[in-house]
């Protein structure tokens, strides 16, 4: 290949991308559309064209170039990757190709059978989404970083782009916001699961906690007990209830699931018991939040005068410690030791126990924490708050990627996993389906998401 | 004979004879046994042609279900499918529409549609886990969450109607129904399964997959092979449910699931993999519904499905404990088969339930004291007095609240001892009897008895409030030991009622702890023996106090309360049980096993009412615990007569059946005897047992006597025993060397060393 038609190629397809970015915008303004959007689809456009034409033509096309310049391969070896160009990719990636090209079969389809589908607006969509696609694809095949991390943030961006061009206001500003704030109470709940799963356990009483704090909390406060004693109150009574978790669980590792389940009715049942004794009704009860635990976690909290809700800042702060320190302190390191292998980790007088009940606790005091601030956020006590997060819990440290089975993984997965979590939940219910009817989409969703990489290997590969 | 006879009892007492040991299955036995005492204790009417009929009816889908998570829990991977209740109401729901919308009238369609479904779900999650390679616990999450889901959009409320050829279904009132035939139809299936080539393969892949896969198995096969049968499973117990509920309900699923699982657990299955069976399925969603079943007893109103959530987990967690224990458990009843054990529990269990019957026709006859209920009392007293006492929830007690202090210091050292112990020696026993201790301690002090008519008697909403709602934890706060004493300065009989209260209290808290004691391996032979001796004191205080209070006054009325009898009953019957670990190098416990059991048939068929049955329908009654009812009567008028149980006996026994009873008691006490001292007779053997035996025959004497036997006639029988026992004994012998020569002389051509036993 000579030089002059490599540039000849990279100045076509900038000039393919400049007119897909003008064809783009010219739709948008057909279709209507707020500017920002137009804007945003056009340099989308524009940039996932030219990335995708660099990786296909320029970048293989400049390589047999620089090969012919070096060391001048045999003619036979150069017609065959002439020929890999395109064909060799596709032999070699058939499976994905078949999927991208069932995805466009799909999308045309819906275009003639769904009267109203085709619109400018969704054909930029769905060539936005095929782009990103293969960008991921790309991505996950030549680049060198940790993969899950790759699938993760492109499951995350891509249903982020579904979400916001199927959507209205997807984008917008307090759509966002909110979307923030329940990732930050799914996040904090799930800190404990993440580390209890990253020793190979389960803890299922992380809903119950968190039904039973934010009752508790509720009825503690509408006791009289000032708002700060009934916060530390409940703090305590979560750390408490996962250190008797991490101790009795400690013996039933391979049972962790059912030890925690049951210890979480124990607590559902004991503080409603203890809840509904001094009160005439049983479940939910009334009272006045203090006013600094509904700024804590309410979509109008400010911080400091910043429109920003302190919970999202709270679980930054917490997740970068957290990824930080898992990373690079001995704690977590020695945590990774223990969930990895349990025999090496005892060699290195790493204390098993003492990490198993570690996290454990936790696992306790996160999830009591949450509770508290959901209490913030709704106002009033109810038993069944937490009931989503039996599911939500594992399912966000399964998507992000950490493994189940311990040992590898680590919170920035499962932050991936939370957002992505909270993209799609938030897709659904903008989609105006009804509540079980999500349930219904979202549980199959997360099967195939966990299943792109959070595999184990065959049974020949473990012996 | 005799040489055969203990040749075959010892090959089961070698430990780890047995490859496939069931013995996992001792901890769920000793759970459904110590909840049915409890439960008839409770409601007498658990045993009754409705009671058994509504069991099985709400138990069947329970058990289904348990059956389905069983074979996959086996296929290990901690493949606890949670999805299994939303899987049940997806099936219910389903099939309800589809016969609604005219689609699947016939019985057989609904089968094949219900199944269908069970399969064709649970043969896809076997594919995902196969060949994607997901964690089966994601999967059933995912599941769970759909499942939840879609029902809600198939049925979004619980109604519709079963097809009309289930309606029979759910009236539950015979033993004998559909439901209980689907129930032994599935089981017949699941043990025509294990007896397969294919459950081994199964078993031996739950247990070690690396291993099965290198031995050769096929784990793909075998893992769709036991999903396939947990779908099947799945579905009958959807139709079950179907047929319980006769409707559709897209709701039940979180509970079903919980359920399920807990009845696994507490059935004993390792939800690691490669244990679990039938078995254990039933006696786990049985404990589950006991469980229930007692809980419904106490009447918590708007207590009740907290109280419900609580006991669940604390049972799922007890259970998960006991299995931390069961390698220790399986240690100390190395003796012991585990058929041996559940004859002993059904034993217990009847014998049980021949009190509460007989006790209850007594009450009903003789009336006075027993047709009062502690809330009448507690009522009328509140009328009375006008005291606020029942408004604070303090003690009433009128001799001074000291008592109360009293029963909380003994409460609080008990408590303290078993912690100790509990602490000191984590072993099987300790464990299992700890746990006996408290349900008997709660089953003395737990009421929950309430009476309807209270409710509109004007007594003001706060003291209305407490009579209808308040459980009553603890009731010994309402112990009036000295209130029913006629008069502190005219009587005498104060320091009498109270010594015997004390007595009957101490004898049972020091019952407890003895039980510990002996039960432990751990400790030393004086220490056991001293403790079997302060026990023996015991519980002849208990017996004592018992007997002497029974006729009292002219309408035989009695402090002590014929539930006193039933815990008596399994206070025997656990010494029994607990005694023969002392000397445990000797195989005592069958034998006292085997004489109790026959004891035990004996007295059923000697006291079976004349109508022939000892199953009533009659479920009315609650009966008051035992501790509660400790108001002392009028001591001064003591009337030593004759139980009046035996006016039930003399009507019906002959002197023929006293004769073989008694030659039979006579026969039974020597042959075991001889037994005992390994077929070895000398008195320097003998010696050791005296103790045990003496103990032994003074309590069962007490017992029958208690129940209306005749003392003569045990006395009687004691007398001939102990005379005669030489010769007896001579004559097993002299058969034994007889049979040992003969042996030794077709073996050798001569006399053996047998010969100079």
């Amino acid at each position: 290949m000579e030089k002059r038609t490599h540039n000849f190629l990279k100045g076509l397809g900038i000039l393919f991308a400049v007119a897909a970015g003008i064809g783009t915008a010219v739709l948008g303004y057909v279709d209507r559309t707020d500017w920002i959007q137009v804007a945003f689809y056009s340099v989308a456009v524009v940039a996932i064209i030219l990335w995708g034409w660099h990786f296909f033509l320029v970048r293989w096309s400049y390589r047999s170039l620089v090969k012919e310049d070096g060391s001048k391969p045999p003619e036979t070896i150069e017609t065959t990757s002439k020929r890999s160009l395109f064909w060799d990719l596709i032999a070699k990636n058939w499976i994905a190709v078949t999927g991208f090209l069932l995805l466009l079969g799909l999308f045309i389809l819906l275009c003639f059978l769904v009267p109203g589908f085709f619109s400018g607006r969704t054909v930029v969509s769905a060539i936005i989404l095929l782009g990103f696609l293969i960008l991921a694809f790309l991505a996950y095949k030549f680049l060198n970083i940790n993969k899950s991390v790759i699938i993760g943030v492109a499951v995350l961006v891509g249903l982020f782009i579904i979400g916001s061009v199927s959507i209205d206001g997807f984008l917008s500003l307090q759509n966002i916001k909110s979307m923030l704030v329940f990732a930050s109470f799914l996040g904090i709940a799930t800190i404990g699961q993440t580390l209890v799963v990253m020793l190979g356990g389960l803890d299922l009483s992380i809903p119950f906690l968190i039904g039973a704090t934010n009752l508790g909390l509720m009825s503690l406060i509408s006791l009289g007990v000032p708002p700060w004693l009934a916060f530390i109150v409940i703090l305590a009574f979560g750390t408490i209830v996962g250190l008797f978790n991490g101790l009795i669980s400690f013996n039933l590792q391979g049972q962790s699931l059912i030890v925690t389940l049951g210890v979480g009715f124990m607590v559902v049942g004991g503080v409603q018991i203890l809840v509904s004794l001094p009160t005439v009704t049983g479940g939910t009860v009334f009272g006045v939040v203090p006013d600094w635990l509904k700024n804590l976690a309410s979509l109008n909290g400010k911080f400091f005068g910043l429109p920003i809700p302190p919970v999202i800042l709270i679980w930054i702060l917490i997740s970068i410690l957290l990824i930080v320190g898992l990373r690079h302190t001995k704690w977590g390191r020695n945590l990774y030791a223990v969930g990895g292998k349990r025999l090496s980790a005892d060699r290195l007088s790493i204390s098993e126990r003492a990490y198993w009940v570690g996290v454990y606790v936790i696992s306790g005091f996160t999830s009591a924490a949450t509770g508290a601030m959901l209490l913030g956020w709704s106002g009033g006590g109810f038993i069944g708050v937490g009931d989503q997060y039996l599911f939500l819990t594992v399912a966000a440290v399964a998507v992000g990627g950490t493994s189940l089975l311990g040992g590898y993984g680590g919170y920035g997965f499962t932050v991936i996993g939370v957002l992505a979590l909270q993209v799609i939940s938030t897709f659904l219910a903008g989609l105006g389906l009804s509540f079980e009817g999500q349930q219904f989409i979202f549980g199959l969703l997360i099967l195939p998401l966990v299943a792109l990489y959070s595999r184990a290997p065959h049974i020949r590969e473990q012996i | 004979m005799v040489n055969q006879l203990v040749a075959a009892i010892k090959p089961s007492q070698i430990p780890g004879s047995d490859p496939q040991s069931t013995k996992y299955l001792i901890v769920p036995i000793f759970i459904f046994f110590a909840l049915m005492i409890f439960a008839m204790i409770r409601g007498p009417q658990i045993i009754s042609g409705s009671g058994i009929g509504t069991a099985i009816m709400v138990s069947t889908p329970l058990i289904l279900a348990t059956y389905a998570l069983t074979a996959l829990a086996l296929a290990g991977r901690v493949t606890v499918d949670l999805s299994i209740g939303p899987l049940i109401g997806f099936i219910n729901v389903t099939t309800i529409q589809l016969y609604a919308a005219g689609y699947i009238q016939s019985p057989v369609a609904y089968f094949i549609c219900a199944l269908a479904i069970g399969v064709i779900y649970q043969f896809l999650y076997a594919l995902i886990v196969i060949f994607i390679r997901v964690q089966p616990i994601i999967v059933a999450l995912s599941m769970f969450l759909a499942f939840s889901g879609i029902n809600l959009v198939i049925l979004p409320r619980p109604g519709g109607r079963a097809p009309d050829w289930m309606l029979s279904w759910s009236a539950g009132t015979e033993v004998v129904q559909p439901t209980l035939i689907l129930l032994i139809f599935s089981t017949l299936i699941w043990y025509a399964l294990t007896h397969t080539a294919y459950w081994q393969h199964l078993k031996l892949m739950g247990s070690d997959e690396k291993s099965a896969y290198t031995s050769g198995v096929r784990i793909y096969i075998v893992r769709i092979g036991a999903h396939i049968i947990g779908g099947v499973y799945a579905a009958l117990a959807a139709i079950a449910f179907t047929g319980l509920i006769g409707s559709g309900d897209p709701t039940q699923g979180t509970t079903y699931t919980l359920m399920a699982v807990t009845a696994l657990v507490l059935g004993g299955s390792s939800l690691i993999g490669g244990r679990g069976g039938a078995f254990g399925a039933i006696l786990g969603s049985v404990n589950i519904y006991l469980i229930n079943f007692i809980l419904s007893t106490f009447r918590f109103e708007r207590f009740q499905s907290f109280v419900t959530d609580l006991s669940y987990g604390a049972v799922l967690v007890a259970s998960l404990l006991i299995l931390i224990a069961l390698p220790y458990i399986q240690k100390a009843f190395k003796n012991l088969s585990v058929f041996v054990f559940f004859i002993i529990g059904t034993l217990s269990a009847a014998a049980v339930q021949i009190h509460m019957k007989f006790d209850q026709v007594t009450r009903g006859t003789v009336g006075g004291f027993g047709g009062k209920s502690k809330d009448a009392e507690i009522f009328e007293k509140a009328l009375e007095s006008g005291s606020d006492c029942l408004i604070t929830g303090k003690a009433c007690a009128e001799g001074g609240n000291s008592t109360v202090w009293m029963f909380i210091a003994i409460g609080i050292a008990a408590l303290i001892y078993l912690v100790y112990l509990l602490v000191k020696h984590r072993d099987g026993p300790t464990v299992s009897f700890i746990i006996a201790a408290i349900v008997i301690f709660f089953g003395c002090v737990w009421s929950g008895t309430r009476e309807a008519y209270f409710v509109n008697a004007d007594l003001g909403t706060n003291l209305q409030y407490i009579l209808n709602y308040a459980p009553q934890y603890f009731t010994s706060e309402y112990l009036r030991v000295g209130a029913g004493l006629p008069d502190f300065s005219s009587s005498s009989s104060a320091l009498v009622g109270l010594a015997y209260a004390v007595a009957t209290l101490g004898g049972i808290v020091f019952f407890t702890s003895a039980i510990v004691i002996i039960a432990m391996p751990r400790f030393r032979k004086e220490i056991k023996t001293q403790t079997l001796v302060l026990f023996a004191i015991a519980i002849s205080f208990i017996v004592f106090a018992a007997i002497s209070y029974y006729g009292i006054e002219s309408n035989r009325q009695s402090f002590f309360g014929i539930d006193g009898y039933a815990v008596i009953l399994i206070l025997f019957l656990l010494f029994l049980l607990t005694a023969p670990t002392l000397f445990s190098n000797i195989n005592l416990n069958n034998v006292f096993i085997i004489f109790l059991g026959v004891l035990a048939i004996l007295a059923v068929y000697f006291l079976a009412s004349p109508s022939g049955t000892i199953i009533t329908d009659d479920g009315s009654k609650f009966y008051s615990p035992i501790i509660t009812e400790l108001i002392v009567g009028d001591t001064s008028s003591i009337n030593y007569t004759r139980p009046i149980r035996g006016e039930f006996i003399t009507s019906d026994v002959t002197w023929l059946k006293e004769a073989a009873l008694i030659i039979f008691a006579i026969f039974v006490f020597q042959f075991f005897t001889y037994l005992t001292m390994g077929a070895k007779i000398s008195f320097a053997r003998f010696r050791p047992y005296i103790a045990i035996l003496s103990i032994a025959a003074l309590t069962w004497s007490a017992m029958f006597f208690a129940i209306g036997y005749p003392y003569w006639k045990m006395i009687l029988i004691t007398a001939i025993g102990i005379a005669i026992s030489p010769l007896i004994w001579q004559a097993f012998g002299v058969y034994k060397i007889k049979l040992k020569s003969q042996e030794g002389l077709e073996k050798w051509g001569g006399l053996s060393e047998d010969r100079k036993v």
